[in-house]
C-alpha cells in the first residue's frame, strides 16, 4: 500500500469536491488528440457491444418473421415482415399474455421487496454487530447455497403441499421475505464493511442506537448496494423458470416465463414465432428495470460527497 | 452468550426433526404396492357411483405445446357439456421439463388424475406404484386397433392406454431428390445396401449444400428397425433382446456411410440428433432423407415447405414383407395410482379415447386414434398430410413384426446409453465393436441387468 | 497507513468483550425464520435422504453409506468433476477480469455510459432463456456464424459444429457464460460508486497517472467487492446447471463432455431415479465447494483490505 492510495488527510470526512470544478478540470483536457481517441473508444465499443448483442438482434429478427421461416432463413437475411408472432402469441394461451405479466409483476415486487429489507438487515448484523456464533451462523448461511436445487425440490415440494401453498406466489416469495438469497446477504455485507467505521462510531458515541444508524446512516450510503439488490432480485425472479414450473401448475398461475415454455415441444414441433415474440415481449420489464435501477448505481457516496 | 448458544441449537434440532419428519411424511404417502391401490380404488369406485352427482375436480397433466394445449382446452370444453359436474382442471409443460414436474409431484402425494404417459418412463411409474391398474376399473377397449391395448401393459397389467397410434417412418423429401436429379426409389424393393449408393449419389450431386441423407447411427428408434430385421428384439418383457453383436454392423453401417460420403460429416450429425424437429436436417431441406415417427409428418413438413413423402424404411431382403414393423404409441394416458375419482376417470380417459366427437377435434396430433371407430369416423375430415398418415399406417398393416415390449425400468435410457457410444464412433474415438460392447454393457447396467 | 491501523487497534480495543446478542437477533430475525422454516429442513431432508436408495416414487429405504461408497467408483462422477472444475477454473478469472475491465471502462467520464452498460447486460437479462440453445446453435453449431467465417479464411470446415465437437464443446460453454458478465460488471461498477471521489484527485495533485491510481486506490479499495464475487462466482459455477443443460438438451453430450456436475446430480436424480444417489452426490459438491470457499476466505486476509 502507498500513501496514494490512502493518502493521510482525507481519512475523515472533509469538503466535498464542488462539482463545478471537476468538470472545468475535465473540458481544459479536450484537445483534438484527446477527442479522438474518445471516438476510437466509441467506436471499439460499438463494436464489441454490436458483437455482444448478436444473437439477441437474431432473435429480434425472428420474432418479426414468418414462423415457418425462422431456421429455413438463417442469420441476419430478413424478407417478410409479419406481425402474426406478436398477435398470436399474445392471445394463443387461452389467456392473455398480459395475465401472465401481472403475475410475474407481483411475485417480482414481493421479492425484490423481502430481499431488500431482509437481506439488508441481516447484513448489517453480520458486518457491524458482535454476537455469539457469528461465524458459524455465517458459514451455515454459505453452505445453504452449495447445495444444487435439485436434491432440495422435492423435500421443498413436500413442506410448501403439506401447508397448502402450492398453486400460490408463496413458495416463491416467501423465502425472499424470509432474506434466505445469501448472495445478496453477502453482498451487503461487503459492501457495508467497505464503508468507513467511523461513521457509525461517530453516531454511537452521538447516543444513536443501531436501529438509527442502519436506517438513518448506512441505508443511504448504501444506495449502489441496494440498487444492485433490488435489480437482480428483479432480473432473476423475472427469468425464473424452475420454481415457477414446480410450484404455479394452473395455467391463470402462470407466470412469463412459463408461459414463454408453452410455446415449445421439444419432443415435437414448437411454435418458435410465437416463443421469440413473447421473449422479447418478456425482455423489455427487465430492460426497463435495468435501464432504470443502473440509475441509482451512480448515486454513491462517491458522487454526493460524502466520504 | 449461553442462551443464544441454546437458542441456535434449538433451531437446528428443530430443523433436523422436521427434515426427518418430512422423510417420513413423503414415504408414507406413496402406496407400496398395486394390490393396495387397487383396492383403495374399488372402494373409491364405489363411492363416486353412489353420487354420480358429486361436483368432482379431475388434475390432468400433458406435454405438448400451444396447439396441443388449444385442442386438448376444447375437448375438455365439450365435455363439461355432458358432464357439468365434473371440473378438469389442467397442467401443461414442454416435455424437457414435464417429467420433473411429474415426478416432484408423485414424490409430494400430489399426483395428478390423469397423466400423459411416455415409453420411456412408463415402467418407472408402473414399477413403483404410482400409476391404476386400468383393467381393474373397467376401461373399455374394445374398439381399440390390434395391439394398441397391449402396448399399455407392464409386467401383464394394463397401466396405460394407448392415446393415438404411430409408426417409424423414412421421411422423403422431393425437393432435395428434384435438385440431386435423382429419381425417389420403390420403398417396397430397396434395401440397406440400395439406401446407401443412392444417398451417397444426392451427396455426391450437392456439392455441400445438402447432405445424402440423415446418419441415423444413434437414433433409437431406427435402430430397432434394424435389430427387428435381424431377429433381434430391442426389448423384452425380461429385459433386452439384443447382443454387442446383433448391433455391432448397424454402427459399422452408417460409420462407413459418413466416411464414404452419404451423411453429413461427424459433429455435424451430433449436432443434428439433439435438434428439434423443425431446425434439423430433413425440417431444413438440407437432406433427402429422414427418420422420424408418423405423427411428426406435420412438423417436417411445415418446418421444410416442402412435399415430404412417407417411405417404409428399407430391408435387407429387398422385400417390404421383411419390414417387421410395428405401431408404437405415440402417447398414453395413465391414472394416478391415489386418484379419488376411479370411475370419473375411467370415464374421462374414454371420452378421450373411444368418442368420435372428441377425436374429430383432436384429429392426428397426438397420432392416429387408437379406437378404430374414431378412425374412420375422423379420416373424412382430415387433410391431405394426415390422410397420407393414415393411408401409409393402413399400407403397412399386413407387414408388422411381431414381438417386443415396453422397456424395463432403465430401458428409458437406451437412446442416452447409445448416443454416448455411437457419438464416440462418428468421431473415430471407439471402433464399433468395442462401442457396441460399451452400449450393451452400459444398458444392462442401466436396467439392472447382469 | 499508519493512521489508519492505528484507529483500528484503538477501536478493537474499545470494542473488545461487548457482545450485542439481543440487537443482533432483531436484525437477524427474519433471515434465522427463513433458516429455520424454509431452509433447514429441505437441507436436512436431503442429507438423511443421502443414506437411502430412494427411487424419488416410492418411500425411501435406507442404505447406510452405500451411496457414498458407490461414487468412488463411478466413472461418470470422475468425468462431471473434471468438466466441472476445468470449466470453474477458466471461465470464473476470464468472466471476473471481463467483468472488472468492462465496469471501469465505464465507471465514468463518458458520454454514453447508461447505453453501453445497458447494451452490456443486454446477454446476462437473456439469462436462461431456451432462446439461449437456438441463438448458441446460431453462432456456434454447424453452418453457425464461427464456422462460415473461419471456413471464408479456409480455417475449417463450415460443417464443423463446436458444440457437437466433445474438444471444443466446453469451450462454447465457457464462452457462453463469459458473454454473460453483466452480473458481475454491475457489482463492480456499485462497487466502484463507493470508492471516495477525493482519493483519485489527491492522487492527480500528487501527479499519479491513470494506472498507478488505478492499482492504488482502485484495486486495494474495490477488494471486498472483488472478493465478493470472487466467492460468489466460484460457488454459481460449480452449480452451474441452465446453459449446459439448455445446450446439450439435458444430456451433457456429446461424449459426456458437458456433462456438469448439477447435471449429473440432477440426471440422477430425476432421469434415473436415484434421489438417494443425487442427494450424496450433492453433499460431496457441498464439501468440494466448501473447501474452495474455504481457502478462499483464508487467503483473503492477505490481500481484502476493509475499512472497519
Amino acid at each position: 500500500m502507498t500513501d496514494l492510495a490512502y493518502p493521510d488527510a482525507p481519512v475523515t470526512p472533509a469538503t466535498p469536491v464542488p462539482r463545478g470544478r471537476r468538470l472545468k478540470a475535465r473540458n481544459q483536457m479536450d484537445t483534438p488528440a484527446r477527442r479522438a481517441k474518445s471516438v476510437l473508444k466509441h467506436i471499439v465499443l460499438v463494436g464489441a457491444a454490436l458483437t455482444m448483442i448478436y444473437p439477441l438482434i437474431w432473435m429480434v429478427l425472428s420474432s418479426f418473421r414468418p414462423g415457418e421461416l425462422i431456421f429455413r432463413q438463417p442469420g441476419l437475411v430478413f424478407s417478410d415482415f409479419t406481425f402474426a408472432n406478436y398477435e398470436h402469441g399474445w392471445t394463443a394461451l387461452g389467456f392473455s399474455f398480459d395475465t401472465f405479466l401481472i403475475n410475474s409483476a407481483i411475485i417480482v415486487f414481493g421479492c425484490v421487496l423481502g430481499n431488500v429489507v431482509s437481506c439488508s438487515l441481516a447484513a448489517y448484523a453480520f458486518a457491524r454487530l458482535k454476537f455469539s456464533g457469528r461465524r458459524l451462523l455465517f458459514a451455515m448461511m454459505l453452505v445453504t447455497i452449495m447445495l444444487p436445487i435439485h436434491v432440495l425440490i422435492v423435500p421443498q415440494y413436500i413442506v410448501f403441499s403439506k401447508v397448502g401453498l402450492i398453486n400460490t406466489i408463496w413458495p416463491i416469495v416467501l423465502p425472499k421475505l424470509l432474506g434466505t438469497d445469501a448472495f445478496f446477504i453477502f453482498l451487503m455485507v461487503q459492501f457495508i464493511r467497505g464503508l468507513p467505521r467511523e461513521l457509525d462510531e461517530a453516531a454511537l458515541i452521538d447516543g444513536c442506537g443501531h436501529f438509527r444508524i442502519f436506517f438513518s446512516i448506512l441505508l443511504p450510503l448504501m444506495i449502489p448496494a441496494i440498487a444492485t439488490t433490488a435489480i437482480f432480485t428483479f432480473i432473476w425472479t423475472w427469468n425464473d423458470f424452475f420454481s415457477s414450473l414446480i410450484y404455479l401448475t394452473k395455467m391463470e398461475n402462470y407466470t412469463v416465463q412459463l408461459a414463454v415454455r408453452a410455446f415449445m415441444d421439444s419432443a415435437g414441433q414448437s411454435n418458435w414465432g410465437a416463443m421469440f415474440a413473447m421473449s422479447v415481449v418478456s425482455l423489455v420489464p427487465i430492460f426497463l428495470a435495468f435501464l432504470f435501477g443502473q440509475r441509482f448505481l451512480v448515486r454513491g457516496i462517491a458522487t454526493t460527497g460524502i466520504k | 452468550m449461553i442462551r443464544s448458544h441454546s437458542k441456535l441449537a434449538t433451531a437446528l434440532m428443530g430443523g433436523l426433526a422436521a427434515g426427518l419428519l418430512l422423510t417420513a411424511c413423503g414415504g408414507s404417502a406413496e402406496p407400496s404396492s398395486t394390490t393396495a391401490a387397487s383396492s383403495a380404488a374399488s372402494t373409491a369406485a364405489e363411492v363416486a357411483t353412489s353420487a354420480a352427482a358429486e361436483p368432482i375436480t379431475l388434475r390432468f397433466i400433458w406435454w405438448g405445446n400451444d396447439t396441443r394445449n388449444a385442442l386438448t382446452q376444447q375437448v375438455i370444453d365439450l365435455y363439461k357439456t355432458t358432464h357439468p359436474n365434473i371440473t378438469i382442471e389442467t397442467e401443461t409443460a414442454d416435455f424437457a421439463t414435464y417429467w420433473q414436474k411429474l415426478s416432484t409431484q408423485v414424490a409430494g402425494g400430489d399426483a395428478p388424475d390423469i397423466i400423459q404417459m411416455d415409453e420411456k418412463y412408463l415402467a418407472e411409474y408402473a414399477s413403483q406404484g404410482a400409476l391404476l391398474d386400468l383393467e381393474s376399473i373397467g376401461l373399455d377397449t374394445s374398439d381399440w386397433a390390434e395391439g394398441t391395448v397391449d402396448a399399455g401393459r407392464f409386467d401383464g397389467t394394463l397401466y396405460a392406454a394407448t392415446f393415438g397410434v404411430n409408426a417409424p417412418v423414412f421421411l422423403a423429401n422431393t425437393s432435395v431428390f428434384e435438385k440431386a436429379g435423382v429419381e425417389i426409389p420403390d420403398d417396397t424393393t430397396w434395401t440397406w445396401e440400395s439406401f446407401a449408393e443412392m444417398a451417397k449419389q444426392i451427396q455426391a450431386a450437392g456439392g455441400g449444400e445438402y447432405y445424402g441423407v440423415e446418419n441415423l447411427i444413434g437414433v433409437d428408434g431406427a435402430s430397432k428397425i434394424w435389430l427387428r430385421q435381424q431377429g433381434a428384439q430391442q426389448f423384452t418383457s425380461d429385459g433386452i433382446g439384443f447382443t454387442a453383436a446383433d448391433i455391432q454392423p448397424w454402427f459399422e453401417y452408417w460409420k462407413q456411410l459418413m466416411d464414404e460420403g452419404g451423411t453429413a460429416p461427424a459433429t455435424a450429425t451430433i449436432e443434428n440428433q439433439t435438434t428439434a424437429v423443425d431446425q434439423a436436417f430433413l425440417g431444413t431441406n438440407r437432406v433427402a432423407i429422414g427418420f422420424q415417427w408418423s405423427n411428426q409428418v406435420n412438423a417436417v413438413q411445415n418446418a421444410s415447405g416442402q412435399d415430404i413423402l412417407i417411405l417404409r424404411p428399407p430391408t435387407q431382403t429387398g422385400n417390404a414383407a421383411d419390414g417387421h414393423l410395428w405401431y408404437k404409441s405415440s402417447m398414453y394416458l395413465s391414472a394416478g395410482a391415489k386418484t379419488k375419482y376411479p370411475e370419473a376417470v375411467k370415464e374421462f380417459i374414454e371420452f378421450l379415447i373411444n368418442d368420435p366427437d372428441c377425436g374429430a377435434i383432436l384429429g392426428t396430433e397426438r397420432g392416429v386414434p387408437t379406437n378404430l371407430k374414431v378412425r374412420e369416423a375422423v379420416a373424412p375430415q382430415l387433410d391431405a398430410a394426415n390422410t397420407k398418415v393414415i393411408e401409409f399406417m393402413d399400407s403397412i398393416a399386413d407387414e408388422l413384426g411381431t414381438g417386443g415390449s415396453v422397456p424395463l425400468p432403465g430401458g428409458g435410457q437406451s437412446e442416452t446409453i447409445q448416443r454416448r457410444a455411437t457419438d464416440a464412433v462418428l468421431l473415430g474415438d471407439l471402433d464399433p465393436a468395442t462401442a457396441a460392447e460399451q452400449f450393451v454393457t452400459e444398458l444392462k447396467a442401466e436396467m439392472g441387468l447382469s | 497507513m499508519s493512521a489508519l491501523n492505528e484507529l483500528a487497534n484503538l477501536r478493537q480495543v474499545s470494542d473488545k468483550g461487548k457482545k450485542q446478542n439481543k440487537t443482533a437477533f432483531i436484525f437477524l430475525a427474519p433471515w434465522l425464520a427463513g433458516l429455520v422454516l424454509i431452509t433447514a429442513a429441505p437441507l436436512v431432508a436431503s442429507l438423511v435422504l443421502s443414506f437411502t436408495d430412494y427411487p424419488l416414487l416410492k418411500a425411501p429405504t435406507f442404505n447406510g453409506l452405500d451411496n457414498y461408497i458407490k461414487i468412488f467408483s463411478d466413472k461418470r462422477f470422475r468425468k462431471s468433476l473434471k468438466v466441472t472444475l476445468t470449466y470453474v477454473l477458466v471461465s470464473t478469472p476470464l468472466q471476473l477480469a471481463l467483468a472488472l475491465a468492462i465496469a471501469v471502462l465505464l465507471n465514468r467520464g463518458m458520454k454514453g455510459l447508461a447505453f453501453y452498460r445497458s447494451i452490456f447486460y443486454l446477454p446476462s437479462l437473456m439469462g436462461s432463456s431456451v432462446a439461449i440453445a437456438m441463438l448458441w446453435r446460431q453462432v456456434f453449431g454447424s453452418q453457425g456464424l464461427v464456422s462460415t467465417v473461419l471456413a471464408k479464411f479456409g480455417l475449417a470446415d463450415p460443417a464443423q459444429s463446436w458444440i457437437a465437437d466433445p474438444k471444443t464443446s466446453l469451450v462454447t460453454i465457457i464462452l457462453l457464460h463469459v458473454w454473460t458478465f453483466g452480473s458481475p460488471m454491475v457489482i463492480f461498477l456499485a462497487g466502484l460508486r463507493q470508492i471516495p471521489m477525493m482519493y483519485y484527485e489527491a492522487a492527480a495533485v500528487d501527479g499519479a497517472n491513470k494506472w498507478t491510481q488505478f492499482w492504488n486506490i482502485t484495486m486495494p479499495l474495490l477488494t471486498p467487492v472483488i472478493f465478493f464475487n470472487l466467492v460468489m462466482q466460484i460457488i454459481g459455477a460449480f452449480q452451474s446447471f441452465t446453459q449446459a443443460f439448455v445446450v446439450s438438451n439435458g444430456t451433457g453430450g456429446p461424449v459426456d463432455s458437458t456433462l456438469f456436475y448439477s447435471l449429473y446430480v440432477y440426471q440422477q436424480g430425476f432421469v434415473q431415479f436415484r434421489m438417494g444417489y443425487a442427494s450424496a452426490l450433492a453433499w460431496v459438491l457441498v464439501v468440494i465447494v466448501g473447501a474452495f470457499t474455504a481457502v478462499n476466505f483464508f487467503f483473503s486476509k492477505y490481500w481484502v483490505f476493509y475499512d472497519d
